[in-house]
């Protein structure tokens, strides 16, 4: 199991090294996709690899030039940054989707100052109880499949798109049989062995993927529960766009274990599968507006407090960490709710603020305490 | 007889009691300076010397604060806010909230009868009222904490800080002295800007009463003052209110026991 763990950190460590050579032996293309909401199976459809932009550790130094700190999260100013230094130059094009009102910006941006040679913007509909919207969601997922097959010259064909629905689909059923793992074996994977999983996917081939994740389930699946002290059952919600590694390491660490998540590198990402037996693009379409409650979406105020709420209920745990990134104002705007609705069902929740810093030494403290509280008392 | 030593590895001090069962029995406090591994065992072999006792005389300890994990020969490791918690109801358990004043943060603690902790609040990531503040500013004023305490308490008219940041409030505070405004007027101006802090805090929980201070900032007593006055309460004053945590890490080593 260690070893095939392995594998999956160097994918994660190695962020773009790996992908840079695999596009020069493979000579096939990479597109990059702005968190969150793509629908990578039509850049998969078209032979492309697409990959997730999830930010990087090092310096500012371009990036605050062009957007303002104060209103951009750190994963909009690092993948900024990326562009900007050139790390990102190896793509063949990037993705974004209007999932809060920084993105277009960033896009703009982008657009001024790179050289890919598709840049593609998706104007998602956010009121998603009318019957239009699924239209206009289907609409704008044809208007990228057209802008791809315009930059490839070459039609993406349903056939095409229902077998990378088909990959896709199987990559979601076997990190979700992880995650079920991980709850029913308490000890046997940590929160941030998954999390490297799941992150590694986001930078790899689908297929290769599937392959690895299949390989850690065999080894999994075979071991007994191991003997541990673990008594502490969170859910962990929140980090959108990008990973909370910092917050799942502190989790990890002081012994509790995570039931389930709604975490972007994490459940959210595959949850939800996409009709395999419906025009592709109505499925797709589909599984955006079905897919498990989001800020990015309005069904009405209170869906994503519910869906929260009713996992802890649901699985029994004893309470919930939500991690919220600094300055995502969609996250801001929904969490009133969804604390209203924990503190009037008396479930123990705590927020954390994370940027790029990481955990602040006060957020660990709180992060033990809040853990403690609910288990060595 | 049985011996439970609780270690408290804090940012600014370190503290560190053996119990004797249910009864303190000695503390010792020192700076924590840099290498926080060596002060816990500088403060275990001082416990240890005036109890005449080993380690291996010792049935448990248990380490907190934010280097408990440099205390190697604890047991476990507890939250410092569980730690402070327990403490205190070992000492007070008619005691509701919890204000521990500490060098690097902030924190408001609600506890049940049992000391139980039911809700808590921690100041954010800058040090706005926390001990640190003051004790740039005390520096400033080139006094150390405990006449900084007592010319607070002397002020007829406390200066208004426009910020509760430490760094900013560094240049205030030269600026104020440049200006020739008295000493006790601006550590007084610091106590109420950290009590307006504190008190910003308190409206993120249900404040109850009884209440007590501990940590560092309880022995400024300027300090407990600008509390009380803010918060309209009257504060519980522990003795020895650096050693709460400490105190409380030994009796979670007692319970846990037995």
């Amino acid at each position: 199991m260690e070893e095939t763990l392995k594998r999956f950190i160097a994918a994660k460590q190695s962020l773009y090294d790996n992908l840079k050579q695999w596009k020069k032996a493979s000579g096939k293309k990479i597109i990059g996709c702005h968190p969150m909401d793509i629908p990578e199976e039509i850049v998969h459809a078209a032979g492309m690899l697409p990959i997730t932009l999830m930010g990087f550790d090092g310096a500012i130094t371009h990036a605050t030039r062009s957007l303002q700190p104060t209103i951009a999260c750190n994963i909009l100013l690092e993948n900024l940054e990326m562009c900007l230094n050139g790390t990102l130059d190896f793509l063949d094009g990037v993705i974004f989707a209007d999932v809060c009102d920084t993105i277009p910006i960033l896009s703009d941006i982008w657009l001024r100052h790179s050289h890919h040679v598709l840049h593609h913007l998706m104007v998602m509909p956010k009121h998603l109880n009318s019957p239009s919207s699924r239209r206009r969601v289907s609409e704008q997922f044809l208007r990228l499949k057209a802008a791809i097959e315009k930059q490839n010259n070459k039609k993406i064909s349903d056939r095409d798109l229902k077998h990378s629905i088909g990959v896709y689909n199987q990559n979601r059923r076997l990190l979700k049989r992880l995650c079920d793992l991980r709850r029913c074996k308490p000890g046997l994977l940590s929160a941030s062995d998954v999390s490297t999983v799941v992150t590694a996917g986001m930078l790899m081939r689908k297929e290769d993927h599937n392959q690895l994740v299949e390989q850690l389930l065999l080894e999994l699946e075979n071991l007994p529960v191991p003997t541990s002290d673990m008594h502490v059952k969170l859910i962990v919600s929140g980090s959108l766009c990008g990973h909370c590694d910092s917050v799942l390491s502190v989790i990890d660490a002081q012994g509790a274990y995570i039931l389930e998540d709604d975490l972007y590198i994490g459940s959210r990402y595959f949850t939800s599968l996409t009709n395999e037996y419906i025009d592709p693009i109505e499925a797709l379409a589909q599984r955006y507006v079905d897919d498990i409650p989001s800020p990015t979406k309005f069904f009405d105020a209170n869906a994503w407090a519910n869906y929260i709420s009713n996992m802890v209920i649901r699985d029994k745990a004893d309470g919930i960490i939500i991690v919220m990134r600094k300055l995502c104002e969609i996250h801001a705007d929904d969490f009133p709710c969804i604390q209203n609705k924990l503190n009037n069902g008396g479930i123990p929740c705590l927020m954390i603020e994370i940027e790029r810093a990481g955990v602040s030494e006060q957020d660990k403290t709180r992060i033990q305490a809040f853990i403690d509280m609910l288990g060595v008392q | 007889m049985t011996w439970y030593m609780g270690i408290d590895i804090g940012s600014a001090f370190s503290k560190g009691m053996i119990v004797k069962d249910t009864e303190p029995v000695c503390f010792h406090i020192l700076r924590s300076g840099i290498n926080y591994r060596t002060t816990a065992n500088l403060i275990r072999q001082e416990l240890l010397s005036r109890v005449n006792l080993s380690q291996n005389d010792i049935s448990d300890t248990v380490a907190t604060g934010s280097g408990a994990n440099n205390v190697d020969f604890a047991g476990r490791k507890v939250s410092d806010i569980i730690c402070t918690a327990r403490g205190m109801n070992s000492l007070y358990p008619q005691v509701r909230t919890i204000i521990d004043a500490a060098g690097q943060s902030t924190k408001l603690i609600l506890i049940d009868s049992h000391g139980r902790v039911t809700s808590f609040v921690v100041s954010e990531k800058c040090a706005a009222g926390s001990g640190w503040f003051i004790e740039v500013i005390a520096n400033v004023l080139r006094v150390d904490l405990n006449e900084f305490s007592q010319l607070s308490r002397l002020s007829k008219n406390p200066v208004a800080f426009s910020t509760s940041c430490a760094v900013f409030g560094e240049s205030e505070a030269i600026s104020r002295v440049a200006e020739g405004i008295p000493k006790e007027d601006i550590a007084a101006g610091v106590n109420k800007t950290t009590a307006n802090k504190i008190s910003s805090l308190s409206k993120k929980i249900s404040l109850e009463e009884p209440c007590t201070i501990c940590g560092g900032g309880a022995l400024n007593t300027g300090l407990v003052q600008a509390i009380e006055l803010e918060l309209k309460i009257k504060l519980l004053l522990p003795p020895q209110p650096q050693t709460l945590s400490c105190l409380g890490a030994a009796v979670i080593a007692r319970t846990s026991s037995s």
